[in-house]
């Protein structure tokens, strides 16, 4: 309900500031002390289902994503409508009588069924069940907005590798006085050290939040997190990544979550956050559902993983 | 050589330029002329005391009549001839506001009506008890015509009319109504404003302001000592007019803190770090940037460069000096063009707990009921703050000096919890007096526009009622009684309907427009933002994070991705799956290719998992299309085949691309047996029938081998 309401205020927003982006959240999760709920993990969440894009550069802006309708893969014949969810489109209400927007309206003209599944981590789903992919052509036309034949698999084949994301990481150090860690690769977690000294991925926070930066033999970089990971995964070359084939899940650990673009090809294979399990203590595994095995492999082979395969 | 004094006209034009100009567009203007401001006009011309040299180009203006008829006629004159240019009776005007500041700067008696033509006949070179001068009641036409020219000749671009007039004494109101807060206190007000939560466009009753006001107003609170004591003087029409003054300023209150010199102000706050338990305490100076504050052209008030740096988009950086005794007892101002950072020096400072800039404790301008504080205060009033905590704030209480850096002289007192009214703080300890009155505050919600929430996303109201009141809150006409405490109520869980609804509360009606959102199915801005990748052998990114996307299609070598919309030339954009076939589940499915030996045998599959797990059926399912699928033949499970295009109109048959032997008899067969399975009528019979030719043809050559 409340990613709902945050989805819906930034699709009516359009565009916005983070200081926005983040009060509305603060205001909807109240006093809530779950680190869970925090305001970046809700936009973390939000751009990984095809919602909302966050530059996340010195001032934090985002913007609502288009909306877009895209089929799925073993999905029963549903195609997923992701990005801006504005009333206008799509309005929830307390029962199904009261709920309504153009979506509806559209649907019932067109006599496709819409599907809505709650999430206790994000927005609800949205699919409109087709019998063809005509169906899903003529609802996106009749709704004027963007379509996209399973647009997971488009998004895997513009995974950039590894190296490409680095080499635009700019040339930087760790800030000095800040507690340290180091990303211990062999563990896949996160260690306490006395400084950045030696290779590898260190980060520290400070009082705008944490820094990563990497070090190797050609000097220091400020790196996202998650790129910073896998690379330090490639050198020690250690692969994390798991395929059930029998499910069509991938899984993740959860300290080495996909980069940003690499977890949206993931989760638009089903438009559902991934699932958290927890296989041992203190140790999460992110389950992605329904990643068919080209994507899975895609998504690896971008990381320069090798996919392990698990039943 | 300097000249003695200027003329008329110079000063009518001066004033005019000085009082109304481009930074009071849209805001309230006002005449309040006072010898300060005098003296540092003319002293930059050389024209001595600036009353002195005002007051005779008034006189030598009259002439010898000494009427001030005269400038009501030229004001008439003036207008009949179209107004151009200044208005040639500011000047004049200005010299009885200036009678009218004398009585406010009073410390005595402040302002009296009485007393206000003993202020103003000297200032005409008049007997001082010689009474209303000739001609002073037709000015209240040239201060009508001075409120015409601010607000219909320049549209409110010059600032907006202020000048007012009561029933009695008529006269003397006029002028009296710009000089009842000095212009340093006017631009104090918006601290009152937020001090008592009040937010811009609030619609308040004048008494009920009034209230709040008095109530605010105490050493300490940033007015100057004459505005203060104006305050507390106030009776009767004083109030009323002062009332409508604060209102006006609160009515075009655009929500920013102003410096005495009308710039906006942010302020410096102190951070304080508790460490080891609160044995050890690190204090900081921190500054909020409030939107559209410079990181750049910050200097001391000595005009040396300051270093600012931006901490996100809130905070600066920590200050880069430490809080010495100096500073913490004279305070601070760091200006950069109309913007200015101020710390302001108190000798007991209250301290609220806080996660912004940092997890820590931040100094308030004024503590808050019950809730637990940290209270730095000099070593000078040390023993008076003891006594005063004894009487009004639970918790230890106890004063001392912790490691860390805190400046030399200062102590600190940690949890403390002001615990009943204050009725007279001293000065010193103003700001460790909470304010119990009762008040409304809107906070937190969903507003998608100025003003407007989204249905569901109302903001809460909390409703503080101060000890021995009560507070009826009324929303759009069903009306609640609260008792004392501060009681948040969630105006989102109650149902409201989308439009405009009033709350009243403790005088205060406030408006609150909830809308159910735009009729659009993605409001401006939506895609600004995403990814460009240039197209390589692979797709390189144009840059680590999501950014702004310029206007248009991208550009040939160019894909754009925003969310799930990938953007790009045919040539430029991925390969993407060849499109699979929807089947019905439960069936079993043969497809069909047009050439003969294409042909695909389909088991209805088991439901997927996490479909399951969502609770959603599976009618269909997606076969892959190895090849481009002409027909589908049915069987279903109780027998009976059916046979339908896959594509409209299907292909006919290629009878000479068959593809080997035995996937050809097999395609014929097929066929075969489901030639009567055709829906009828339908428009592919035809190519159906030829189909069923083919595949004739084929068994019957098959038959012949």
């Amino acid at each position: 309900m409340k990613q709902d309401l945050l989805l819906a205020y930034l699709s009516e927003k359009g565009q916005g500031s983070w200081r926005e982006l983040k009060d509305a959240w603060t205001w909807l999760t109240g006093d809530s002390q779950d680190p869970g709920d925090a305001a970046w993990i809700a936009a973390r969440d939000l751009t990984a289902l095809g919602h909302l894009e966050v530059s996340w550069g010195d001032e934090i802006t985002w913007a609502a994503a288009p909306p877009l309708l895209t089929m799925l893969p073993r999905s029963g014949g549903r195609a997923l409508i992701t990005g801006a969810r504005t009333r206008h489109l799509y309005g929830p209400g307390p029962d199904a009588a009261s709920t309504g927007g153009l979506l509806f309206e559209v649907a019932k003209e067109l006599d496709v069924w819409i599907d809505e599944c709650a999430s206790t981590v994000g927005p609800t789903t949205l699919y409109a069940a087709c019998e063809s992919e005509r169906d899903a052509q003529a609802l996106a036309d009749a709704l004027q907005i963007g379509y996209t034949y399973e647009v997971a698999e488009v998004l895997a084949g513009l995974l950039p590798d590894l190296h490409m994301a680095l080499a635009l990481s700019p040339a930087g150090e760790l800030p000095r006085g800040f507690d340290t860690e180091r990303f211990d690769p062999d563990e896949v977690e996160w260690v306490p050290v006395e400084g950045a000294e030696g290779y590898g991925l260190f980060r520290c926070r400070t009082y705008q939040g944490h820094v990563h930066a990497l070090y190797g033999p050609t000097g220091s970089q400020r790196v996202v997190r998650e790129v910073g990971v896998y690379e330090v995964l490639r050198w020690e070359q250690r692969s994390v990544l798991a395929y059930d084939p029998d499910r069509y899940e991938l899984l993740v650990p959860g300290v080495a979550a996909l980069p940003a673009l690499h977890a949206r090809a993931a989760v638009l294979c089903s438009g559902r956050l991934p699932a958290r399990r927890f296989p041992r203590a203190r140790e999460v595994e992110l389950h992605h559902p329904n990643v068919p095995p080209d994507i899975a492999e895609q998504i690896a082979s971008a990381l320069q993983q090798d996919l392990l395969l698990v039943s | 050589m300097g000249r003695m004094s200027g003329s008329y006209d110079e000063w009518n034009e001066l004033l005019a330029a000085a009082y109304y100009n481009e930074d009071h567009a849209g805001r309230p203007a006002y005449l309040s002329v006072d010898d300060d401001d005098l003296n540092a006009i003319a002293s930059c011309r050389d024209w001595g005391p600036g009353a002195d040299s005002l007051s005779e180009a008034v006189i030598d203006k009259r002439g010898r009549h000494r009427s001030l008829y005269r400038f009501a006629r030229e004001a008439r004159e003036w207008r009949r001839c179209g107004a151009s240019g200044t208005p040639p009776y500011v000047a004049l005007l200005a010299l009885c506001v200036l009678a009218g500041s004398r009585m406010a700067s009073d410390p005595e008696a402040g302002i009296v009506g009485h007393a206000y033509y003993a202020r103003l006949n000297p200032l005409l070179r008049l007997p001082t008890h010689a009474g209303q001068p000739q001609g002073f009641d037709a000015l209240g036409t040239v201060w009508e015509d001075l409120n015409r020219w601010l607000a219909e000749d320049n549209q409110g671009l010059l600032g907006l009319p202020t000048a007012r007039t009561r029933p009695h004494p008529r006269h003397i109101w006029w002028p009296i109504s710009q000089c009842l807060l000095r212009a340093a206190d006017r631009h104090r007000l918006p601290d009152f404003f937020r001090s008592v939560r009040l937010e811009p466009r609030t619609d308040i009753v004048e008494p009920q302001l009034w209230e709040l006001l008095c109530n605010w107003t105490r050493p300490g609170c940033g007015l100057t000592q004459q505005g203060i004591g104006t305050i507390d003087r106030a009776t009767g029409d004083i109030a009323a007019q002062l009332a409508s003054l604060v209102k006006r300023e609160l009515d075009s209150w655009d929500g920013q803190l102003r410096d005495a010199q009308g710039r906006r102000r942010g302020e410096v706050l102190l951070l304080a770090e508790k460490l080891a338990g609160g044995r050890r305490v690190t204090l900081r100076f921190v500054a909020r940037r409030p939107q559209g504050f410079p990181v750049d052209g910050w200097r001391t008030v000595s005009g040396e460069p300051f270093g600012l740096e931006a901490a996100g988009t809130d905070w600066f950086r920590p200050l880069p000096m430490a809080p010495g005794p100096r500073l913490m007892r004279e305070g601070f101002t760091l200006t950069s063009g109309k913007f200015a950072l101020s710390y302001e020096a108190s000798l007991a400072i209250p301290f609220r707990a806080t996660f912004e800039p940092v997890s820590g404790w931040l100094s308030a301008r004024q503590s808050t009921a019950v809730e637990e504080h940290l209270v730095l205060a000099h070593a000078s009033v040390a023993d008076e703050l003891r006594a005063f905590l004894r009487r009004h704030a639970q918790g230890h209480l106890e004063l001392r000096r912790p490691a860390g850096d805190i400046p030399e002289g200062w102590l600190i007192a940690l949890s403390v919890r002001i615990s009943s009214a204050v009725l007279n703080a001293p000065p010193e300890f103003a700001r460790l007096a909470p304010r119990l009155n009762t008040a409304t505050r809107l906070e937190g919600g969903l507003q998608i526009a100025n003003g407007q929430y989204l249905v569901g996303g109302e903001p809460d109201l909390w409703i503080t009622v101060g000890a021995g009141e009560s507070c009826d809150v009324t929303i759009d006409g069903r009306t609640e009684r609260f008792r004392p405490g501060v009681v948040p109520l969630r105006l989102s869980e109650l149902g409201l309907p989308a439009g405009r609804h009033v709350i009243v509360a403790g005088g205060i009606t406030r408006n609150v427009t909830t809308s159910p959102g735009f009729p659009v199915v993605a409001a401006m801005g939506t895609g600004r933002l995403g990814h460009e990748f240039a197209r390589h052998r692979g797709y390189r990114p144009r840059t680590e994070i999501a950014g702004a996307l310029p206007p248009g299609p991208p550009p040939s070598g160019t894909v754009r991705l925003s969310g799930a919309k990938v953007e790009g030339g045919p040539d430029d954009l991925p390969i993407g799956p060849l499109p699979p076939i929807l089947l019905r589940t439960g069936l079993s499915w043969l497809l069909l290719g047009a050439r003969p030996g294409e042909i695909l045998e389909v088991p209805s599959p088991d439901r997927p998992e996490w479909l399951s797990d969502l609770g959603l059926e599976a009618q269909f399912f997606d076969c892959p299309a190895p090849f481009p699928i002409e027909w589908s033949v049915q069987q279903g499970q109780l027998g009976g085949t059916k046979v339908r295009a896959m594509r409209e109109p299907p292909s006919p048959p290629l009878r000479d691309q068959a593809i080997g032997a035995a996937p050809a008899l097999a395609w014929a067969r097929t066929v075969a047996d489901a030639e009567g399975a055709h829906e009828e009528g339908a428009a592919s019979t035809e190519t159906w029938n030829e189909y069923v030719d083919v595949a004739r043809a084929i068994l019957f050559e098959y038959e012949m081998e």
